[in-house]
């Protein structure tokens, strides 16, 4: 009987005590004592503003142009890489950037917020950075997501938009910036112009020339698209007036001397391995041509260690190079070998031959030969050429402006004149098909030099159906094709 | 004494039909008066009863056979010591004495192949690395040591421990609540037995690199088979390349990599280019390895303390690499009144490590990969000699005047001079306050506590590279730190007709705080003094990172034990848990153990045949919580810019409603024991379901975040666990026992996603491994199929199975064999796993041996692809079907035969392959060919152990001596490769280092594994 009492109680005991409560209160343990919670709206901005450093120092596009050559491993320049990750370009950069609208936009955020600047130009710079990156984007990939992209309430498997439509919504978010900077003061994590907003409209209307002019053969289906006459013209000529007009305007990513935010190029140079890259035979022949002995030779390239003086480019049709280091060409050490070296993100000489090309388009009114001559020139002092070695330049047979052949001349230049602004140059090389290269007799992936990045496997994971539509929708052959062009790169 | 020859004290002797009896002492000794031709009973617990009619003999020296049929006892959950027969849950044992033939250190090794459903998984021999165990495929396994959840396996001292007990199942571990939803490991240490005693083990074991992988010796290093011809005439070869599709071998004199250092002997000099088939293997060392433990033991009438010493002494198979180890323990009980006793545990280890190698494929930065980036035939010896006339000097040298190496500096310079080293500290222990209300009623208050440090550094030298890799230093530590406190009452009666009713219960209670606090710092930009290596002395500003957490958990929980007549055993768990890791609204999670067994031999009591019988059942659900901070949104560090911070948002999105859930698992089992024990198996088929864990799902990077851990999903798990006894030879002076065990995993993915969408995905990754550029291979889950399939690149076929050639495509292009990615190419979990047996007793021989094997599941081996790419195994010469060397030019006949069909027509085609193109880019181009069946059967264990017999020493006042001489890791006697299957190294496959996710499907160009030969000798004072 006591026994029975006993169990009965322990039986009462545990019932209770098990229905006693529902939840434990742990207070805030669980919040992440790691990680702020604090809107950092400046070190947001300046974390997403890397990518135009990270773009102008990229690689793979300088090989598919043939600028550089690997030394040892030749799989940069027989197009050994088909798949490209974008994810950090929206899990970092475009995640940011919105999130910095909706900081600025927000009632309960936006006071708070201001101390980074003024609400109207964080978002106004959020806005520009945004058109850079899914400009970036789409010239690389094609179709990628954008109107759905970074709501992930209200849509977790974003649609891959069609890259005319994005091009077309890019200039609305350049317009929508540029309408948004006021007189307040400027982002203060703008670590490319200080919070300079004038510099900010240069770089809105810089953007909005080059990708105009990058629709100079689609311009047609983009009036379609939009219901804007002479759509390529019409942006281009929006942009010029506030563009940059100088090469002192030219637009920089700066570098700094620590090793952590330094030039990548410096790292591929000083690292845990030989340089694996050179400046390519193509490039430094076409350089030391008889007919143009073009003196930024000796800026782009470093004297050859075994035969000073000159200058050798690496071979760039190889399978398994032996060549002794000592006897080619390396980046000039003013590159390779210095941290600060700046990233080139627009430059002058780009614009200029873009005018070059307006006129020619009958876009703009105007002298080609000019704005020809004025590319030369603000590329000669872009890389500190001498006033006496670019008026000697310019009188080479293979450089004097010949309006025979004013269209390639102006894409021979602007090739020359983008290194080291590799996917700039890649693009234009797209869309000028000039110079002709040969392609690497060897590829390890198809057999011509790439006119797009392939998507990469990953996005199978986490977004397949949409990855699967837009590669139905652009007639990919494969997810990772590199042969597909771009809507804007005719014939 | 018992089997094993130890003495048994407290062993009963009584003259049967007499009351008259007396118990042994310590010494297993005892004295008693009987009359020539009386019968003496000699018994004891768990022990079968033996009877000798006396004859004359005044001594009378009897062994008792430890009988675990009948009267066996378990440890179970909470540490309670159970009936065997009474568990209505699969349980197994592992006795601590099969730990000492081999003085096994790791506690997962000893458990390899020993218990059904238990898979030992381990490292590679050439780190110290520890092993680990999957458990109904399961690697989250929780390990108690007397009631303290260790943080590691590696922390336990395995010379101190009495029993091992795995308990797989919910039903078994219901009260265990959260850490323990993958099994728990339940060991107990010694503890003293009356009297006192001191016993002293001595070994000494020798190990060597074994498992290698199989080298060509006809081709040198390069990237084509000319020499170079220097402007003398002399010939070089490409010292440059880090392959090996160079010049053959044929004894040419050239100028090696060493002729050009000015001032060496070998400076100018011409030697042949000749192999050097073992410069591989002449590389690792042959290390020793010695172990002293001492254990100490007094027990009393109130008291009871054992203390264990233990110190290992271990050399690495690769240079310049060690570790030493001592680990201290005490356990202690001793009662203070009648009613309150006390008992205190300590454990504690200190431990350094020199140069335990980096995993992974990236981790081959910095030390010696021979089946990546390598030339055949450099000869080892020559390397060890890194720096001359003050120079390092590597063989990877630039050009005749360019001495920085392109990639490599000698692999001595990297153990030598790149060290790391990491110091660990680590304690566990408790404090437990037991109180005796009566027979019935107790209780007891545990203070429990588990500390680790880990405090390391690793350096990359000055001078590394020729001086052109700038020198980096940087240091880590880490502490988790976690307390406990818990209690519990415990009720205990018998009643009923008879007291047939045996009753018992507990009520409980569990808080756990748990802290981890970890730095991280490294230099940037190099070094400023020269030789000296601190954070202070950076370039540039350094990196640190700082991360700490705490967890919190409670827990209440009551259990019910009913047993009626030896016959039926009901036993009964329910558990509440919470967490502080879950949305606060709903951090609660009950679950449940109920588990029946029905003793039906019981009812069979006169039949011969059978021994014994039992059947048994159970249902259960085990708690499952989210990780810590995944709930609320924060913004991540991400460096810094001229002073201005930079920040991001966390790739991994929160989720405020993240919440615990419950498995939910059934369990039945039959084990029966025939011809008076001599035959027993033992089966158990288990089936549990999971749904709704919290688990990491990807999302689309478009969305902002890369992945969110949500509750979702199915899945469910079920096999079947046999072991089945025997022993086929029982004499007096002979004894051969046999055991075989082997259990079957099938585990199910049925959901993923609960929506039906078919937008969303059906899909999740767990983790991907490249090939090159082009190729991943993934690990992946996916509705509808087995977990952790490995997905990856497989070739193009016809239907019927002809591989696709485009003969328009040249031999190194991706297009010339047409693939299709995405393809199911293996699973990495088994569908087999087991292990084999076998003791032999003579008299005082032991002899002993160990098999486990596994059938089924794969790995990738990136050793293969890069020892195949690279031009350095075997495959990648001979001969093909033309009679030429595979390696000779396509157009003179060489390369490597592929036949398939034509791209085009559709016709049968021969192609020749460049073998260089064949190996380095076709092969790895389908993951298909680099992923290896897992299957394996592997002689672990051999030892022979000897019993001195007493008379050589007693008289100095010894007891006991033993000596053992044994082997670990022996003979893998089947594998589909060189590689060991069990020795897949647990990298993740995209990362560095060692924390890798467990999953082991891929290792990362690993090292070879280790044999180990060694001689143990034993004292007992």
């Amino acid at each position: 009987m006591k026994t029975r009492t006993k169990n009965i109680l322990i039986v009462i005991i545990t019932i209770f005590t098990f229905n006693s409560c529902d939840t434990v209160d742990f207070g805030n343990t669980n919040v992440n004592p790691n990680q702020p919670t604090e809107h950092l709206t400046n070190a947001l901005l300046s974390n997403a503003l890397f990518l135009t450093g990270t773009t102008s120092t990229a690689i793979v596009p300088g090989y598919y142009i043939q600028h550089y050559a690997d030394i040892q491993y030749t799989d940069g320049e027989r197009y050994g890489v088909t798949q490209f990750v974008y994810s950090t370009l929206y899990t970092t950069n475009l995640n940011n950037l919105e999130r910095i609208i909706s900081l600025n936009t927000d009632e309960a955020t936006r006071d708070q917020v201001s101390v980074y600047g003024s609400n109207a130009n964080q978002i106004a710079v959020a806005q520009l950075m945004k058109a850079y990156t899914y400009h970036h984007m789409v010239d690389r990939w094609g179709h990628v997501p954008f109107t759905q992209a970074i709501q992930p309430l209200e849509f977790s498997q974003p649609a891959f938009d069609s890259s005319d439509v994005i091009y077309d919504g890019i200039f609305g978010l350049i317009d929508t910036g540029l309408a948004s900077i006021d007189s307040g003061d400027g982002p203060t994590g703008d670590i490319m112009f200080e919070g300079d907003m004038a510099r900010w409209r240069q770089f809105g209307n810089t953007l909005k020339m080059v990708m105009a002019l990058r629709l100079s053969d689609a311009s047609a289906e983009m009036s379609t698209l939009s219901g804007i006459a002479n759509y390529a013209q019409t942006k281009f000529n929006e942009g010029t007036a506030g563009a940059i007009s100088s090469t002192s305007e030219n637009i920089e990513f700066k570098y700094t001397s620590d090793d952590a935010t330094d030039n990548p190029w410096e790292d591929r140079y000083n690292g845990n391995r030989a340089p694996d890259f050179a400046p390519s035979n193509v490039l430094i022949d076409f350089l030391q041509a008889p007919n143009r002995q073009d003196p930024r030779v000796s800026k782009y390239a470093a004297e050859v260690p075994n035969a000073p003086g000159t200058y050798v480019g690496m071979d760039n049709a190889l399978i398994i190079p032996t060549v002794d280091r000592d006897d080619i060409s390396f980046i000039t050490a003013d590159i390779a070998n210095n941290s600060e070296a700046p990233g080139y993100v627009f430059t002058y000489a780009q614009i200029a031959f873009a005018k070059a090309e307006a006129v020619l388009k009958g876009w703009m009114s105007g002298s080609a030969e000019t704005f020809y001559y004025e590319g030369i020139k603000a590329s000669m002092d872009q890389w500190n050429v001498s006033q006496g070695d670019y008026d000697a330049y310019i009188l080479e047979t293979d450089v004097v402006w010949n309006a025979a052949r004013a269209m390639e001349l102006i894409a021979e230049q602007k090739w020359v004149a983008l290194y080291m602004q590799p996917y700039e140059a890649w693009s234009e090389w797209r869309r000028l098909d000039f110079p002709v290269f040969t392609p690497h007799p060897s590829p390890l992936n198809g057999s011509d030099i790439p006119v797009r990045q392939g998507y990469a496997s990953g996005i199978n994971d986490s977004n397949k159906a949409q990855l699967d539509a837009a590669i139905s929708a652009q007639g990919l052959p494969t997810f990772d094709d590199l042969s597909t062009k771009l809507f804007w790169d005719k014939n | 004494m018992d089997e094993s020859g130890l003495p048994l004290p407290g062993a009963s002797i009584v003259i049967k039909g007499t009351q008259n009896g007396t118990l042994t002492d310590f010494d297993g000794k005892y004295t008693i008066n009987a009359n020539v031709g009386d019968v003496l009973s000699f018994s004891f617990v768990g022990y079968s009863n033996h009877e000798v009619i006396i004859a004359s003999s005044t001594s009378i020296n009897v062994t008792l056979n430890y009988d675990n049929a009948l009267e066996e006892v378990v440890v179970t959950a909470l540490g309670r010591v159970k009936k065997k027969k009474s568990l209505g849950f699969a349980q197994q044992s592992v006795e601590g004495e099969d730990l000492v033939r081999t003085n096994e250190v790791d506690i997962n090794n000893s458990l390899a192949g020993k218990v059904s459903g238990v898979q030992a998984i381990g490292n590679s021999g050439a780190t110290f690395d520890d092993a680990s165990i999957r458990l109904r495929g399961n690697t989250n396994v929780l390990y108690v040591v007397d009631g303290i959840r260790v943080q590691s396996a590696s922390d336990i001292n395995s010379a101190d421990v009495e029993s091992i007990s795995v308990l797989k199942g919910g039903a078994a571990t219901a009260l265990y609540g959260t850490d323990a939803s993958g099994g728990v490991v339940v060991i107990t240490s010694k503890k003293a037995r009356r009297g006192q005693s001191i016993k002293l083990q001595l070994s000494t074991e020798m190990a060597n690199a074994t498992n290698m992988l199989e080298y060509q010796n006809e081709y040198g290093g390069g990237y084509s088979q000319d020499f170079i011809t220097l402007p003398s005439g002399e010939l070089r070869p490409d010292y440059g390349a880090d392959q090996s599709w160079g010049p053959k071998l044929d004894g040419t004199l050239v100028r090696h990599w060493d002729s050009w250092i000015v001032g060496d002997p070998e400076y100018g000099q011409l030697r042949p280019w000749s192999a050097n088939p073992d410069n591989v293997k002449d590389f690792y060392e042959t290390a020793t390895v010695n172990k002293a433990i001492l254990t100490f033991q007094n027990g009393g009438e109130n008291h009871n303390i054992s203390s264990t010493i233990r110190n290992v002494n271990q050399e690495g198979i690769l240079p310049n690499s060690g570790r030493k180890t001592t680990q201290i323990s005490i356990n202690a009980d001793f009662k203070v009144t009648e009613k309150l006793s006390l008992d205190a545990i300590v454990n504690y280890q200190v431990q350094s490590t020199l140069n335990n190698p980096e995993l992974g494929y990236t981790g081959s930065g910095s030390f010696f990969r021979p089946n990546l980036w390598w030339q055949r035939q450099l000869d080892i010896h020559r390397l060890k000699d890194y720096k001359r006339n003050g120079q390092f000097v590597s063989w990877n040298i630039q050009s005749p005047t360019n001495p920085v190496p392109a990639f490599w500096d000698s692999p001595y310079f990297e153990f030598y001079e790149n060290r790391n080293e990491t110091d660990k500290n680590a304690m566990f222990g408790k404090v437990a306050l037991n109180y005796e209300f009566n027979e019935n009623l107790s209780a007891s208050i545990q203070f429990r506590r588990t500390f680790s440090n880990y405090d390391g550094f690793r350096l990359r030298a000055f001078g590394g590279r020729g001086g052109a890799t700038p020198p980096r230093y940087d240091e880590g530590r880490q502490t988790r730190i976690e307390n406990e406190l818990f209690g519990v009452l415990n009720y205990k009666n018998e009643f009923g007709a008879d007291d047939k009713f045996d009753f018992a219960s507990t009520l409980g209670f569990q808080m756990q705080d748990e802290r981890y606090k970890q730095t991280f710092a490294q230099t940037v930009g190099g070094l400023t003094v020269p030789g000296f290596y601190s954070i202070e002395t950076s370039v540039d500003r350094p990196t640190y990172t700082a991360f700490n957490t705490t967890e919190k958990a409670r827990a209440i929980f009551g259990n019910v034990n009913l047993g009626y007549d030896d016959l039926i055993f009901l036993d009964a768990t329910i558990r509440s848990d919470w967490s502080s890791a879950a949305n606060p609204d709903d951090n609660r999670l009950i679950t449940y153990g109920v588990s029946t067994s029905f003793i039906f031999s019981e009812l069979f009591e006169d039949a011969d045949f059978l021994s014994f019988g039992k059947l048994r059942g159970g249902i259960s659900s085990a708690p499952s919580f989210p990780g810590i901070y995944n709930i609320y949104d924060t913004y991540q560090s991400a460096g810094n810019y001229n002073g201005q911070p930079l920040f991001g948002i966390p790739s991994t999105k929160a989720n405020p409603l993240i919440k615990g859930a419950s498995s939910k698992e059934k369990e039945i089992g039959l084990e029966m024991k025939f011809l008076n024990n001599k035959i027993g198996f033992d089966l158990t088929y288990f089936n549990t379901k999971i749904e709704d864990f919290p688990r990491f799902s990807s999302l689309a990077s478009s969305t902002g975040s890369s992945n969110v851990l949500q509750n979702s999903g199915k899945e469910t798990r079920s096999g079947f666990e046999a072991t089945l006894n025997f022993t086929p030879v029982k004499t007096d002076n002979f004894k051969w026992t046999s055991s075989i065990n082997f259990a079957t995993i099938k585990w199910m993915v049925d959901e993923i996603d609960a929506t039906d969408d078919p937008s969303i995905p059906s899909t999740r990754r767990l983790d991907r491994t490249w090939t090159y550029n082009n190729s991943w291979i993934v690990l992946r889950d996916v509705e509808g199929q087995p977990k952790g399939n490995i997905y990856g690149i497989k070739a193009q076929r016809d239907a019927q199975g002809r591989i696709i050639i485009d003969q328009s495509a040249g031999d190194w292009s991706r297009n010339a064999i047409p693939v299709e990615t995405d393809q199911l190419i293996g699973n990495f979990l088994p569908d087999v796993t087991g292990g084999f047996n076998n003791v032999f007793t003579y008299k005082n021989l032991t002899l002993s041996a160990s098999i486990d094997f596994q059938i089924g599941g794969d790995y990738y081996s990136q050793s293969k692809r890069w020892a195949t790419g690279s031009g350095h195994s075997i495959e990648t010469v001979g001969l093909n079907d033309k009679g030429n060397s595979i390696r000779d030019d396509v157009a003179s006949g060489g390369g490597v035969r592929v036949d398939g069909v034509d791209s085009v027509t559709g016709e049968p085609v021969t192609r020749y392959f460049d073998a260089y193109a064949y190996f380095d880019r076709q092969i790895p181009a389908m993951a298909e060919n680099l992923v290896f069946d897992a299957s394996y059967v592997k002689l672990r264990q051999l030892s022979l152990a000897y019993r001195l017999p007493s008379k050589w020493y007693e008289k100095w006042g010894i007891e006991n001596i033993e000596a053992s001489i044994f082997g670990n890791n022996l003979w893998l006697i089947y594998a589909a490769d060189e590689i060991d299957p069990s020795e897949i190294e647990n990298v993740s496959g995209t990362a560095l280092g060692r924390n890798g996710n467990g999953y082991r499907w891929a290792e990362g160009a690993q090292f070879p594994s280790s044999r180990t030969f060694g001689l143990n000798v034993s004292f007992t004072f």
